[in-house]
Order: C-alpha cells, then structure tokens, then sequence
C-alpha cells in the first residue's frame, strides 16, 4: 500500500522528470519538490485561512475575557474553548494538517530518492519491478547522482581545508529558521498558540538539520527547495510576515 | 522543562526514529551471496563473512573475519587462482586475498575508492578486479597493481578473457562492453551505447562473438573483433545474468522469469519457459539438464530442449538470486532470508545438507 501510493509514484514522477531534465537528478529534485508545493496549495491555503480565522477569533474580546475569567481552570478553559471554537466555525486542527502531510512525503522521498538511485544491486532489483511502462528506465540506469559537489545518495560535506563541512544541513537549519519565523503570525505574549510556534520554531530547524545531516544529500536538497518554495509562496500571497525577523523591543 | 516541549520532542524523536528504520541497519544484506567451489570447500561470501563448508558434510571450515565488523561486507563471489588464493572484494572497497585452507589474509589491495560487487578475473597470473567506482584494477598475484582502466559507469560484472586476442571484455553500467589489451589496460574499442547497463558477464565464443544481455531487454551479439553488433534479440525483461553458451545455443533468464534457448548464429529464440519469478542471474547448464532459480525462491531443471526434468520446481523459503553451482555432484544453492544460508540437493532435489552458520 505504502510502496502503491507513495514510493512508487514518486519513483516514477523522478525518473520521469530526469529524463525530461538532462539527465540531471538534483534538479529533477528540485522541480518534483515544486511539483509536490503546487499539488498541496489547496492545503496551504486552508491551512492559512484556519491559521487566520483562529489569530483573528483569539484577538476578539470574548477570547480574551474567557483567558482571564478561567486563568485558574484550565479544565473548564478548555471547554469554553471548544464551544466558541465551534461557535465560530473554526477547526483548530485546521492549520496542523499541511504539516503533517509533510512527514509522509519526507520519509517517502527518502525512500524515492535511495531507491531511484539504486546504488546496490538489491536496491536496482527493487527499482526494476517498480517501474511504470511509460519510463524508459533502462536508458536513464545508472542515474547520474553527480549534482554541484554532491553525492545525492550520500550525506553531503563540502571539503574546506581538509574538513567536511555539511553545507547543505546549514542551509537546510537556516531556511527552515527562516521559514518558520516568516510564516508564524504575530501574536500577543502569553498566548498558547505563540508558545507552540516558539517550541516549533526552536526545535524543526534542528530536526530537519539533523535529518540533512544524516541522510542522503537528495533530501536535504528536497529540504532546501521545499523551504524556498514555501517562503517564495508565501511571499506572493502577501502572508509573509517580515517584522517576525526583527527582535521585538522591550 | 514544559510538558508541550517534551511532547514535541517525543514527536521528533519518533519521527526521526521512523526515518532512520527506513534507512535500514548497518549490516543489512544489499546483494546477495555469491560462492565457488573447489574440491574440498565452499567458499560463500555473504554479508559479514567469508565462509569455507566442507563439501561433503556442510560443516564450517573457517570464516573471515573471524568478528563481524559492520564496515566489512562481502557478496561477490570469490575467485580461486591457481596459486592457492581466494581473492575477494568487500564493500568496505578493499580486494582481499585468503589463505583458502585457513582463510588467513595473505594480502590486500586498498586503492579503489567504492566497493566490489562482481567478482575478480583471475588469468594467468594476473587479477582483474572490477570496481563499482568505475574502474579496473589488474593486480599481479602478490596484489601489486599493474594498471587501472577508467570506464564511465560502475562495474558490477565480471569480465571475460580472450586468451588468442591477450584482451579481456568488460561490461558496464555505462552501457558499453570495452575489449581492453590485458597486458597494458589499453582500450582496444569499445561497443557503441548498447541502450542499457550490463550487469551479467558476457559469454565468449573462440570464434570471435560475445554474447550479452542488457537491461534495454536484449541480448546481443557483437563481433569480438572490433565491437560491431552482429544481431538483437529482445527479450520480455531486463537480462541481469549473463549468458551460458553451450553446443551453439545460449541459456538465459531475464527478470520477467522468462528462460531462452536462443540460437547463436541467427539469435533466433530455439525455445523460452516461462518461471514463477524473476531471473537475476545466469543458469547452471551441465550436459544434460538446465538449472535456475527464481527470486521467488524456486529451483527448476530443465533439459536442453525446454522440458521440465523435475515434475514441479523446489521451493526451500527465502529468495534466490544466485546461480546454483555443481560440485561432486552435489546441487549447491544459497537462498537468502531461509533458514540456512546453503543448501546441498542431490541432483533429483532432494536435501543432502544445509549450513546454518553458527552465533560467534
């Protein structure tokens, strides 16, 4: 089911695209990951409508009364919660959902990307059964897993002075950091929401580095081009929010 | 620390955990066993070890190493030279020659910078050592290299020899098979872009013709003189053994499980079976009677004309990728994920002796 729904599909589309592209497997990464932003859209842009009914529902007077009126129950805090949540139509789950949908795809591009480029006779055999007749993989095999300094199968370092510096897992710390603060809304101190995106915003960054650092060079690329991408998306819907880079003064 | 840190640092952690049992342990097999035999021993490269059996009783003689080390794997199978080495290439990009009666380390040859997946040529006195970073290394018996010859794509075959010509055939999985002149390693040509990789090893004819499959679904001809195609023949799958070329007809599988008999001076197809899996490497051809295995796990024997020597195939669980070996008329077969890493059959199929190897 796994494989049917999520490898299978990716391993073609990159193969697909790589044939298409030169034969050049970082850029059919590259573009797969655009792809991957523009088949979710729908899910971003419910995800920034529920992120902006629930800013604009925990703005409103009635939010802020409660907060002060149960500060010492929080059972009951909670449930006055869900019944204005759903007073006002707002699914506080709604914006969570674009994010989870992002584990699926990392661990099955992983997956993609280390099976595409088959670099053990298993993995080949694996690969050879799970090709869609429209791809002429015989003539793409072996993929070509050169791209800038990288081995896309191998975790990247970039030789500087005999020391392998992981470029590409900073880059990924760096854009993730970035994308997190840009897309977090402003928010009063003191809010639970702002506590959450605090904790994500200290935390994914390292998470995601840590991945790049460990994993083949062919997901921190895909970490890299997904953060751009969604910060140039951002950017273009006008929701991107600047002033979060800019330390607030006291 | 707060309760919705921590659980979003278990959340990490699971998710970095999920990722990470994706990527598999450090010794799980990426290829499959690869063994020879001589008069007296098995010798079975798999995973972590060198094995030598016995052959008569299946018992272990030696391994090597003696501990598993997790950056030492080994899958190709290992090459007697007549001088009383056991040459092998491990994926820790190491070419080792054994003691074969006690498998101590005679020497090693550290210059290649990826691994081994085929086996070494030995001819002569001299080594040809296949490497997956794409090149050759010809190493004399004392492991001291004589020349490298670079290609564009890894090597994952063994190649041939042409002993008239002094030249050696070497398939890639650039697509190309090169005739190289084995006392200087210089090119003497090479094929045009055949449309797939090579991963079998091609069969010679003295009279001057290579036979090879290639994953463009093809076997192919080609004039060992200059590299010129002589005849395609398609084939339903990708060929990832190479061809056995024996009174005129060669004996092939491909992936989609289909056996050929196909006949070398036309590549007409002289007759194909269909199998319960696929066929990732070459059949055991003796004089009478054909065998193969599927990665299904099934053993089949065949006679020359297409006919089922055994009513039904033998399945023994795991899957089969290698070819079986004959040896003192005794059908060795190396499943991997079944109870035993060998199997020793009698020529009906029927079970003499396994070897399980024991817990260090």
């Amino acid at each position: 089911m796994w494989d049917t729904l999520i490898i299978n599909p990716m391993v073609n589309t990159l193969l697909w695209i790589y044939s298409i592209l030169g034969q050049n497997f970082g850029l059919s990464i590259i573009l797969f990951t655009l792809l991957v932003r523009l088949l979710t859209y729908p899910l971003t842009a419910q995800q920034m409508k529920s992120a902006q009914a629930m800013q604009e529902m925990q703005k409103s007077k009635k939010w802020q009364d409660m907060q002060k009126k149960y500060k010492d129950n929080r059972e009951k805090l909670a449930q006055e919660q869900m019944n204005l949540y759903k007073e006002m139509g707002v699914n506080p789950f709604g914006s969570c959902l674009p994010t989870l949908i992002q584990f699926p795809i990392i661990i099955g591009l992983y997956q993609a990307v280390i099976r595409a480029l088959a670099v053990t006779p298993v993995q080949l055999l694996d690969l050879s059964i799970h090709i869609y007749p429209f791809v002429n993989a015989a003539s793409l095999i072996p993929l070509n897993n050169r791209f800038l300094w990288m081995d896309l199968s191998q975790p990247e370092r970039l030789p500087i002075f005999g020391i392998g510096i992981p470029v590409l897992a900073i880059f990924v710390v760096i854009t993730t950091y970035l994308q997190s603060k840009l897309m977090t809304p402003i928010s009063q101190p003191g809010e639970q929401g702002a506590q959450m995106a605090q904790a994500m915003n200290l935390y994914m960054p390292f998470l995601m580095g840590w991945l790049a650092y460990s994993f083949s060079s062919g997901l921190a690329l895909y970490f890299v081009a997904s953060n751009l991408f969604t910060i140039i998306q951002y950017a273009a819907m006008g929701k991107i929010n600047w002033r979060n880079l800019i330390p607030a003064r006291k | 620390m707060k309760p919705r840190h921590l659980t979003f640092i278990a959340l990490i952690i699971f998710l970095a955990a999920t990722v990470t049992a994706c990527a598999g342990g450090a010794t799980a097999a990426t290829s499959w066993p690869g063994f020879v035999a001589d008069d007296q021993n098995i010798y079975l490269a798999y995973n972590q070890h060198i094995y030598a059996i016995d052959l008569a009783t299946g018992f272990e003689v030696w391994r090597f190493p003696g501990e598993p080390d997790n950056k030492i794997t080994f899958y190709a199978a290992p090459s007697l030279t007549v001088n009383g080495q056991l040459i092998v290439g491990g994926y820790d990009h190491v070419l080792y020659s054994l003691n074969p009666e006690t498998g101590a380390v005679i020497w090693t040859f550290s210059d290649a910078k990826d691994r081994f997946i085929a086996s070494s040529l030995v001819h002569d006195s001299l080594i040809f050592a296949p490497n997956a970073g794409q090149k050759l290394f010809a190493l004399n018996d004392q492991g001291r290299l004589r020349w490298t010859f670079e290609s564009q794509g890894a090597h994952w075959a063994k190649p041939v020899t042409d002993p008239d010509c002094n030249c050696i055939y070497l398939p890639s999985m650039d697509h190309h098979i090169y005739s190289i002149d084995s006392e200087t390693g210089r090119l003497n040509w090479q094929t045009d872009d055949l449309g797939g990789s090579i991963v079998g090893t091609p069969a010679y004819d003295p009279g001057g013709v290579l036979y090879s499959g290639t994953f463009a679904r093809e076997v192919v001809a080609i004039n060992a003189q200059n590299g010129a195609v002589l005849w395609r023949t398609p084939t339903d799958g990708w060929v990832w053994g190479g061809p056995v070329l024996v009174d005129g007809s060669l004996f092939l599988g491909d992936l989609n499980g289909t056996l050929y008999a196909i006949n070398t001076q036309s590549g007409e197809i002289n007759w194909k079976i269909q199998a319960d899996g696929p066929i990732s490497d070459s059949p055991l051809v003796t004089e009478d009677t054909i065998y193969f295995n599927t990665e299904t796990g099934s053993i089949y024997a065949v006679g020359k004309d297409g006919s089922f020597v055994w009513p039904a195939s033998k399945t023994l669980g795991g899957k089969l990728y290698s070819t079986p070996i004959l040896a003192d008329e005794t059908l060795i077969v190396a499943p991997v994920g079944a109870d035993a890493l060998l199997y020793a059959l009698d020529l009906n199929g029927n079970q003499k002796w396994t070897f399980i190897p024991s817990e260090n």
